[in-house]
């Protein structure tokens, strides 16, 4: 048994976990991650991919703050795709394909050559607690080991149960046992447990697929790494991934088998994500839909295994294999290993706060799926926030938090604990309502301030970012500065680009500002020579959609108002008078710490911020940072 | 915004007790109070002082139609009730002429008032006390409990079941508009840019066509429409004749006198009225003229306002007058039975039992001239009660502010659609117009629009 105390204690070496655990030692503290399985580090146990649309967004948000999944996607990446890059400039995502295995060994060296770190394989049976304090962790053989807090990140473990057809077993992952206890005792302490379910697609052996019945799919040509840390070439060699569809028969064969589907015999009692069915889900849902693309995603470059994206299933292991062999390019498949579903325990999110620590017991955090979301992403940066926050009560710092209006880090946070979920909680764009203003472009400009205050990233980076920012300075006053006349030149090249001529002269940026001219028609007039691609288009998004970004932000200043006005911690909902009793309740159970956050409680009337208005002023109650509204 | 950060909104209502009295007064209260003066009063003052009041013409400056001669006092912000730069108009204490005032504050950037917000703003501000302000907290908390319920029995059935199905639709397009930004990936079929313009523009029509519709500020500009009925020989014609104030019909003694509709005009406190006289209603006559004469009343009737149906004082109401009368009561028009040929008073109004339904009943005089005005303030009454009850009032300027809301969004998301700007500026304005939606349903706006995502489209990772 190596020290038995720490400064922090981290469960679960997930996406979540892993985030935590190296915030938490790089920001000096000794920590101790506990994993079942020190293989799975960082292990991707659906989809081999990094990213999409709003997720990209996290993954280069956490990027910005000093995470590691950036890097990690980067050094991975055998696919590289910037999704709606053709479309909104305000919502393009970007996503990679990662080499799942080249992933955890990444992620794990990072682990093991970290500094202040030790890892552990052991299981977790309860949380030492001591007057609602956290104190460290029981083993399951009994072994204590205490640390000042405690973060909590265990997936699909607590009381994972796997299904396969009608056959369940208890499991957090396949061939993993389940973490059984942990939220029995949390219960027993008044906890609110509950289930979700999730699922997952067969896994096919490479050889058995007839590519030529598929219809190839490459990545883009151009390579924007997630991480502004990264190198701007691509390490590993790009792979092809392949299109195909279900065809009639294999819904056929759904059909006939859905009894034996343990979601629609009644035996899954948890809810699973609408926006991630199972092929069963799909099948029955949307009857007159005769067929459902599915993309062959190679799992890595140096493996024969096939992800199946599309198809999740928990229909038994005959009946998948029969299906499967109907989908053009399957007709001799076989199969490494068959989809399944499992169901798992969550906790309520209304149960911590904004720094994740829990209400109920001081120095606990919850991280990840344990907190009701479903996704790598949404894990990581929970995970970093949590170690985050963790590391800075330890060390007696202001919490860290970020706004809905900085970044989707901070909506996903606000919105897990302020409306709760019944489903998985994913991101998604339409989530955040400052989503003009939450750009992928825009990371450094957004966070890099919020960065300096975690204090995660070393001087190189910190000068990179600081290159970054002033290339962009640079741009913006040279658009501003630089002014062309109508000269007979001018105005040819104008017609030419499909423009009208000029009337008087005008700096670039107003010509930029044109719709049919774009940041590479002004190459002729400005040498953009090395700027990076996402500096350019941040300049130009900025520019072109000035009118719209500028109302967004004249409503982000109105909401910052209101979430200026923070509420006491011991405010008595149930005396105010004027609320009504479903208010007073909702109002009680979120706690919402600023009068924006009761605001946007589902339930809570306008009327009702005015009634605690009226209670906070006419009871005089000393109240931090409580403006009233201008005299 | 989120809904709940109202404090910087300028807010109107109108702020004497409901019921008749000669003259209302609409406050106003908020950073625009002072220029929404300036902007509506003709003439217009050059400069505003505090504690002083202007005399001249409400005008609604986009029409430049005036709406009432009014008196607006102006009081400077910190020196006011609510501690707010606030005007108070005193206008004619007419429902229909403080309705088309708050329709034109609306126009003009003002927020109907949440009631008891004054109260709350004077609190606020430090111009009461609690104990003042906890009387208003009643009103408040009767607002967060029945606000819904209250919307919806003043938004009636069929204007709330257009813009409930109206807010289905747009709901269903703004989905179509998220999932082709946060799924663009799966190849799902949504709505063409074509398509989603043509959808935009119809629900613009259609929002547009309920705020006309629905302008109950009508009764100022094209008047209120109504009309006498009943038997031959009653008196309707020296009733219509009374009102009107002129020999417009001839009257004599003889049944079946007056053949075709008669049309007169007459004013009240305000408002103008168009009144009809018509043939008497009897089915025993062959006379053809007679019969086409009587055809028109009961074309005419369903685009009345209201209707007076005339008996003799003496006789009993016969079979025909009751089945008459059921018809009217069935077009669900006002109707108000005048017992006519009592010449000398007291009038009074008396509710009866007329097939199965009470209605107001007026011992009446054609030949009294005193009569005259007790008919006026007693039709008004059943006006207001029917059309414009004060509280009604109140929720119908909000609504129609919503609704003003939902089709200026709209109208800028047409707009972008022009300028091909990509879904993600599109879902701005339309979330904005359906929240307004939702918001006049007294329905809480939340995930519905995900909702309708993962009910329309089937998604799948």
């Amino acid at each position: 048994m190596k020290s038995s105390s720490y400064d922090i204690l981290v469960v679960g070496a997930g996406h979540a976990g892993v985030e935590a655990c190296l915030a938490t030692s790089r920001l000096g503290l000794k920590t101790l991650l506990l994993t079942s399985s020190l293989d799975h580090i960082s292990f991707m146990s659906c989809n081999p991919s990094i990213g999409g649309l709003a997720k990209g967004h996290m993954v280069r948000e956490l990027d910005v703050l000093g995470g590691q999944m950036a890097l990690a996607a980067d050094q991975s990446c055998i696919q590289f795709k910037r999704l709606n890059s053709s479309r909104g400039p305000a919502v393009r995502g970007t996503r990679v394909q990662s080499d799942k295995h080249e992933y955890s060994r990444y992620m794990s060296e990072i682990l093991r050559s970290q500094e202040n770190l030790e890892l552990l394989a052991a299981d977790v049976a309860e949380v030492l607690i001591e007057r609602e304090v956290a104190k460290g962790v029981r083993l399951r053989d009994g072994s204590e080991i205490f640390a000042r807090k405690v973060i909590l990140t265990t997936g699909t473990f607590m009381n994972g149960i796997l299904h396969l057809g009608l056959n369940k077993t208890s499991g957090g992952r396949v061939g993993e046992k389940a973490s059984v206890g942990l939220s029995d005792q949390l219960r027993s302490l008044g906890f609110e447990v509950r289930r979700l379910k999730t699922g997952t697609p067969a896994r096919l052996l490479k050889e058995s697929i007839d590519w030529s019945q598929t219809i190839p799919q490459a990545g883009d040509e151009r390579y924007i790494p997630f991480s502004f840390r990264s190198p701007s070439q691509l390490r590993l060699p790009q792979i092809l991934c392949h299109l195909s569809h279900t065809t009639e028969e294999t819904h056929e064969i759904i059909r006939r088998n859905m009894h034996l589907s343990p979601m629609y015999s009644g035996q899954i009692e948890g809810t699973g994500p609408r926006y991630c069915p199972s092929i069963e889900d799909k099948i029955s849902r949307f009857a007159d839909k005769l067929s459902h693309q599915t993309f062959l995603e190679p799992e890595g470059l140096n493996t024969d295994l096939i992800y199946l994206q599309g198809i999740s299933t928990s229909l038994p292991a005959e009946v998948q294999l029969e299906f499967l062999k109907t989908i053009p390019g399957l007709q001799n498949v076989q199969v490494a290993r068959f989809g399944y579903a499992v169901e798992y325990d969550y906790f309520e999110p209304f149960q911590i706060n904004h720094q994740l620590e829990t209400r109920a017991v001081r120095g606990l955090y919850f991280a990840g799926q344990i907190n009701g979301t479903s996704g790598y992403e949404e894990a990581a940066v929970q995970g970093f926030l949590a170690g985050v926050n963790a590391a800075r009560s330890t060390l007696e710092m202001p919490e860290f938090v970020l706004g809905r209006d900085e970044a989707y880090i901070g909506v996903l946070v606000d919105d897990l604990i302020t409306k709760g979920t019944k489903e998985p909680y994913r991101m998604f764009t339409s989530r955040a309502e400052h989503r003009l203003v939450l750009r992928e472009d825009n990371v450094l400009d957004r966070l890099a301030k919020s960065s300096a205050e975690i204090g995660l990233l070393g001087d190189e980076a910190k000068s990179l970012m600081n290159l970054s920012l002033e290339r962009r300075a640079l741009l913006r006053r040279e658009l501003e500065s630089r002014r062309i006349t109508p000269k007979e030149e001018t105005q040819k090249w104008l017609i030419q680009k499909g423009s009208s001529p000029l009337l008087k002269s005008a700096s670039l940026e107003e010509i930029l500002r044109r719709p049919e001219l774009s940041f590479r028609d002004l190459g002729d007039w400005l040498d953009l020579g090395e700027t990076p691609e996402l500096d350019q288009e941040s300049v130009e998004i900025e520019i072109k959609y000035k009118g719209y970004v500028k109302r967004q932000m004249e409503l982000i200043e109105a909401a910052r108002r209101m979430d200026s006005l923070s509420l006491p911690e011991t405010l008595a909902f149930s005396e105010i008078y004027g609320l009504s009793q479903e208010e007073k309740e909702k109002l009680t159970k979120v706690r919402p710490k600023t009068l924006g956050q009761a605001a946007r409680i589902s339930g809570v009337n306008p009327s009702a911020i005015q009634s605690i208005l009226v209670y906070l002023k006419g009871h005089r109650k000393k109240i931090s940072s409580l403006e009233m509204p201008p005299e | 915004m989120y809904s709940g950060d109202r404090d910087s909104l300028t807010i109107c209502a109108v702020s004497t007790p409901p019921g008749r009295g000669g003259i209302s007064v609409i406050r106003v209260s908020g950073p625009l109070a002072g220029s929404m003066l300036t902007k509506t009063l003709r003439p217009a003052p050059f400069n505003l002082t505090s504690h002083k009041s202007y005399y001249g013409h409400f005008v609604n400056p986009e029409i430049g139609q005036p709406v009432d001669e009014v008196l607006i006092s102006f009081f400077q912000k910190g020196r006011s009730f609510t501690g707010d730069e606030v005007i108070e108009i005193s206008c004619h204490g007419n429902p229909l002429i403080c309705d088309e005032i708050l329709a034109t504050l609306s126009l003009l950037g003002c927020h109907s008032a949440l009631p008891g917000e004054f109260t709350y703003r004077a609190f606020m501000n430090d111009r009461i006390d609690l104990v003042q302000a906890e009387a208003v907290l009643g009103v408040i908390e009767g607002r967060s409990q029945k606000g819904v319920q209250k919307a919806l029995r003043y938004l009636g059935g069929e204007l709330s079941s257009r813009i409930s199905l109206l807010s289905g639709e747009l709901t269903k397009v703004l989905a179509h508009v998220e999932a082709s930004i946060d799924f663009s990936s799966e190849g799902l079929e949504t709505l063409s840019a074509a398509d989603l313009r043509l959808r935009l523009a119809g629900f613009l029509g259609e929002i547009e066509a309920l705020v006309s519709g629905y302008d109950r500020g009508r009764g100022l500009k094209d008047g209120f429409h109504g009309l006498f009925c009943g038997a031959p020989n009653v008196g309707k014609s020296s009733l219509f004749n009374l009102m009107v104030g002129e020999e417009r019909s001839i009257v004599t003694d003889t049944a079946g006198t007056t053949r075709d509709v008669v049309e007169g005009e007459a004013f009240y406190n305000g408002s103008r009225f168009c009144l009809f006289d018509t043939a008497g209603l009897r089915s025993e006559t062959l006379d053809q003229i007679e019969i086409l004469g009587q055809d028109r009343v009961w074309k005419h009737l369903p685009r009345m306002d209201f209707a007076f149906y005339v008996v003799n004082k003496t006789a009993e109401l016969s079979l025909e007058d009751i089945e008459n009368i059921q018809k009217i009561l069935h077009l669900k028009i006002p109707l108000m039975i005048l017992r006519n040929k009592l010449d000398h008073g007291p009038f009074r109004e008396t509710q009866e039992s007329v097939a199965g339904s009470f209605v107001p009943v007026l011992q009446s005089s054609a030949r009294n001239p005193a009569f005259r005005d007790f008919l006026w303030s007693s039709l008004e009454s059943h006006l207001r009660l029917a059309n414009v009850e004060d509280e009604a009032l109140v929720f119908s300027a909000r609504q129609r502010e919503s609704l003003t809301i939902a089709a200026k969004a709209l109208k800028e998301a047409l707009q972008m659609a022009d300028e091909k700007l990509g879904s993600e500026f599109l879902a701005l304005p339309l979330m904005e117009a359906l929240k307004s939606l939702h918001e006049l349903l007294g329905m809480e706006f939340d995930d519905a629009v995900m909702d309708r995502v993962f009910q329309e489209f089937c998604l799948g990772k």
